[in-house]
């Protein structure tokens, strides 16, 4: 990729925890640990595909970045300068921050954004959720779900705002005579359309992919991440793809960021995650996928167990439990992610002895 | 040509208030002895209701309109197999679960939600296997008895008696049974005039029979007396303890007391295998189990089943919509569009050489491992099947469409050993 890699999105230590109340009085006694501190850059005009297994916190990271929940720490930072960024970090680590730097840091850091400021943001972050059947309103006709945001951002009106409206439907492959229908007479592959139009409609610079083709069929899925491929270059926009289907990121994302258990443990350009791959958990994922060719005889790693509970998660590394190559310090000590070549970072503490 | 269950001409259709639904135009598959065969295709071609065809469990308004299902387990209907879609319902229901089993798509919704794992799995060994597992526990209680422990009052020696009683009945009943229906597949296989009157008053007869003696039915709902049977459900739990664990699920005295909700989706997915399982089913019918899971316990749900295949089961029935799950656990497969069988081959030539566009455009749909530049979709989405397309159902979709293909239905031809497709490219050129 040519382009420049300048950032759009900036993640530092993400945490989202969900209290769990017990007893009489209601009393918080724990925490499930969706995301657990999270650094992750997400640069203009790329995408970056998130997989994981089911449980693992990808959708709620998205969800948070998006504040559709509220996060418990952490600070994200939406199209703003490095310099600054670092500035503010600087004094966010050393701690106790004045009333200036406060008001500093809740104009760059969008979790603390409200009321208007929150408003403004919407037009520029955008969802597409999984199952398009969910996430239209059926009693909703057509152009009132693609107008819907317009005219919450009081953006056009009257004939501009049908006209853009028309203007949407064909940029995603439909059609003016689709206006008036309701979403139950489309089919899945149409529906899903129509929610990337509603996306679409606010020009936004980026857009959260909620494992968008997962409840289509495979001929569908192509004609959804060819549309979304044909989009991103014309509108030069930012994805992050969320999914659990690995051939699917490697044929639509740039980069890759593999989650396990609210953590990310490896993060690589896609080429060179499935190319060498080095965390144990990505080998495991990327020999268990189904290969559609019956030639390529891969050797599978098959993990033993399921995902832990995100409420008491192992100590130390928190893929030890189910790693063939887990030692004493993998029980103890929590691996960091550090660089293992260019644009490549992996979090375990044995990854070079298996290189 | 060796084959374990045929069907030829099958349709079924769905009478909804939108108008008749034909899910099935006419399908014509064979599964070998020894083999696993997939099924794939997009949602709404039709698979499920193919095998669940096979089970003869279509929901209503479904029904299966005409063609033949034959089954070839016996040694003696080697020659025409018996018909399953004649068969009397008593006759399907000592089939399946014996000779055909079957696993749904999601295990979460197939599981009962209000019953323990042992209730449920139990359930499958009290109804297939009680002969056997009743024999077992009245050869324990001898042996306990001979020992001399009798318990308080001679319970032990009530229960011996009781449950022998009760497997004597039994087993005059599944004697009877089998009287009954070789009789009458006898009947059918003679194409005499008359018969079809014959058949059904023996149907009616069968259906009629009641597994258990009077004694023991009253026996059975008397409080506290009724209690015998615990020692039976003691010998079913063992079994079934053994089974999960063959099945590779860790701790199973403990799994066996939990209700599903407790479990995680793989483990539910193999609580729903043992189901299936409980009998030694010949032939095993997969329906997308695998498709709610992750990749990593995807992985150790094909694994087990490619185990079985080896171990225990003759023939898996697969269906999925996922290519690389074909790709890697199947022998042969048929592709399926909109109630047709499209193309039919082993797994290593299809992927090789797709004969009908439709495979072709499914296999570039889906991006690979080394997928070089864009994914090529099929344009268009399966069709409605009340008013579904004239001629080849796939001519609205194909970029090879010619004239004749909206006009007649094509023939399935034998392109290469072994490789099946009804794609009129192939045929009208010849006849031209």
């Amino acid at each position: 990729m040519s382009k420049k890699t300048e950032n759009l999105i900036d993640i530092r230590g993400l945490k989202k925890y969900y209290p769990i109340h017990s007893g009489v009085f209601r009393k918080h006694t724990a925490d499930v640990k969706a995301v657990d501190g999270i650094d992750l850059t997400i640069r203009k005009g790329e995408c970056l595909g998130l997989v994981g297994e089911s449980g693992c916190g990808k959708t709620t990271m998205g969800k948070t970045i998006l504040r559709l929940h509220d996060s418990t720490d952490g600070r994200v930072y939406f199209d703003q300068s490095p310099e600054k960024i670092e500035e503010l970090e600087a004094k966010v680590a050393a701690g106790d921050l004045d009333a200036a730097t406060k008001k500093e840091l809740s104009q760059a850091d969008i979790l603390s954004y409200k009321g208007l400021s929150l408003k403004e943001l919407r037009k520029s972050i955008q969802i597409v959720f999984q199952d398009p059947s969910n996430s239209l309103n059926p009693r909703m006709l057509v152009k009132n779900i693609i107008a819907e945001p317009l005219m919450i951002q009081g953006i056009l009106k009257g004939k501009e705002l049908e006209d853009r409206v028309v203007e949407l439907l064909e940029t995603v492959g439909l059609s003016r005579q689709h206006l008036r229908r309701y979403p139950h007479e489309f089919s899945g592959g149409q529906r899903q359309r129509i929610a990337v139009a509603r996306a679409l409609a606010t020009n936004p610079k980026f857009i959260l992919m909620d494992e968008p083709t997962s409840a289509l069929d495979v001929s569908v899925q192509a004609q959804i991440l060819n549309l979304l491929k044909k989009l991103q270059d014309e509108y030069e926009l930012t994805y992050l793809f969320v999914t659990h289907h690995l051939l699917v990121v490697k044929y639509i994302s740039q980069r890759v960021a593999v989650m396990y258990l609210g953590e990310i443990v490896e993060l690589s350009e896609t080429e060179d995650l499935f190319a060498r791959p080095l965390h144990p958990y990505t080998r495991a994922l990327l020999s268990a996928i189904p290969d559609p060719n019956p030639e390529n005889g891969t050797e599978k790693i098959i993990l033993t167990g399921d995902v832990p509970n995100p409420l008491n998660p192992p100590t130390g590394c928190r893929f030890h439990p189910r790693c063939p190559y887990a030692t004493e310090v993998c029980r103890t000590k929590e691996p960091v992610l550090e660089s293992a070549g260019e644009d490549h970072q992996v979090a375990c503490h044995r990854w070079k002895e298996m290189a | 040509m060796d084959a374990l269950l045929k069907t030829e001409d099958l349709k079924t259709n769905f009478y909804t208030f939108e108008g008749v639904v034909k899910a099935l135009n006419g399908v014509n598959v064979m599964v070998r002895p020894g083999e696993t065969y997939g099924l794939v295709g997009e949602s709404g071609c039709g698979k499920s209701v193919t095998v669940r065809s096979m089970m003869r469990i279509v929901q209503e308004p479904g029904r299966i309109e005409s063609g033949r299902i034959a089954l070839f387990f016996d040694e003696k209907d080697k020659e025409r197999g018996v018909d399953i879609v004649q068969q009397s319902d008593a006759y399907m229901q000592k089939l399946r679960g014996n000779d055909i089993s079957m696993i749904f798509q999601e295990a979460s919704t197939s599981l009962n939600p209000v019953f323990s794992i042992e209730e449920q799995i139990g359930e499958s060994f009290e109804f297939h296997r009680l002969d056997e597992m009743l024999r077992e526990t009245v050869e324990e209680l001898d042996a306990e008895i001979q020992q001399g422990k009798a318990g308080f009052l001679g319970w032990k020696k009530f229960q011996r008696s009781q449950l022998a009683r009760e497997l004597a009945s039994h087993t005059a009943y599944d004697n009877a049974v089998e009287e009954l229906d070789a009789q009458i597949i006898r009947l059918e296989s003679t194409d005499l005039q008359g018969n079809a009157s014959a058949v059904a008053a023996l149907n009616k007869k069968r259906e009629g029979m009641k597994p258990f003696s009077l004694s023991t039915r009253i026996l059975r709902r008397v409080p506290i007396l009724r209690r015998y049977r615990n020692r039976l459900s003691k010998t079913i739990r063992t079994h079934i303890v053994e089974l999960l664990r063959s099945l590779g699920l860790p701790n199973p005295e403990n799994v066996v007391d939990r209700y599903p909700h407790e479990l995680s989706g793989g483990m539910q997915q193999r609580i729903v295998i043992a189901i299936a399982l409980a009998c030694n089913p010949k032939l095993l019918i997969a329906d997308e189990p695998t498709s709610n899971l992750d990749v990593t316990i995807q992985a150790q749900i094909l694994d087990l089943i490619r185990k079985l295949k080896e171990d225990t089961i003759e023939s898996v029935i697969f269906i999925t919509h996922d290519l690389g799950v074909v790709a890697e656990l199947c022998d042969r497969v048929s592709v399926m569009y909109a109630g047709d069988v499209a193309e039919t081959a082993a797994v290593k030539d299809i992927f090789a050489k797709q004969y009908h566009p439709y495979t072709e455009g499914l296999i570039a749909s889906v991006p690979k491992r080394d997928q070089k530049g864009e994914l090529k979709p099929i344009h268009g989405t399966v069709p409605n099947l009340v008013t579904p397309p004239t001629g080849c159902r796939f001519h609205p979709r194909c970029p090879k469409a010619m004239d004749i293909c909206s006009q007649v239905k094509p023939e399935t031809i034998e392109i290469a050993p072994e490789h099946f497709v009804a794609c009129h490219l192939y045929t009208s050129e010849d006849k031209a």
